[in-house]
């Protein structure tokens, strides 16, 4: 917001992410990569002093909450990709919870062309969106 | 159609918005709080509301639901 002090990182909940969300979503075009080389910069450009690259995804605990942060959050995506949590950490990445749940951040720290590249390489599976293109009634 | 502000539709931040720097526009001058603009990236576009405009160039947008189409952006933009 206009006139909100520089900070040098995203706001991390106190609480951390349930044991039990085991799902990280992203919508499609946001893993494309030229969309995730750039976004991963800006982000790094905002947090300067945090030092590492950041992409925007949501956790969820279910197919129904999948489906739900399609709806609320992520309608504009006509598919949605699925990562299992354990994955993504397993590949080296550290997944932080920033801003209001379910909301999270995957961060990595080496150059961002070979961070992208890793994540996209990260298996998932991908969910077709009902909500995609409805408007709001 | 053409987009006018890059955005990763996948972001947000403590606003709840989805957010950009101004210097990701094509033509800056439209990144006005209040206006409507086609934002987005690759596959995923939105018809949108520039929320605002920070003093370092940071800027939030507020998507508005539905294919983005031209008929469609000049509807929302009327009632605006």
């Amino acid at each position: 917001m206009p006139g909100e002090p520089s900070i040098d990182h995203p706001r991390i909940r106190r609480a951390a992410i349930p044991d039990d969300a085991w799902l990280v979503v992203r919508g499609v075009a946001s893993i494309e990569p030229e969309t995730s080389r750039r976004q991963a910069e800006l982000f790094r450009r905002r947090f300067e002093g945090w030092g590492r690259y950041g992409l925007s995804a949501f956790y969820a605990r279910s197919d129904d909450e999948v489906l739900d942060l399609g709806e609320d959050r992520l309608d504009a995506f006509a598919t949605l990709f699925v990562y299992r949590l354990a994955d993504v950490i397993d590949a080296g990445f550290e997944v932080v919870p920033t801003y209001r749940s379910p909301h999270v951040t995957i961060t990595f720290y080496d150059d961002v062309v070979t961070g992208v590249a890793r994540l996209l390489a990260v298996s998932h599976r991908t969910v077709a969106n009902p909500a995609f293109g409805q408007e709001e009634e | 159609m053409k987009i006018d502000l890059f955005v990763d539709l996948n972001t947000e931040d403590e606003t709840g918005f989805p957010w950009t720097y101004l210097d990701q526009a094509v033509d800056p001058s439209v990144v006005v709080p209040g206006r409507l603009i086609v934002v987005g990236s690759g596959s995923a576009l939105a018809i949108a509301e520039v929320i605002d405009v920070a003093a370092d160039g940071l800027v939030h947008v507020r998507p508005l639901p539905g294919p983005v189409t031209e008929q469609r952006l000049t509807n929302a933009s009327q009632r605006v």
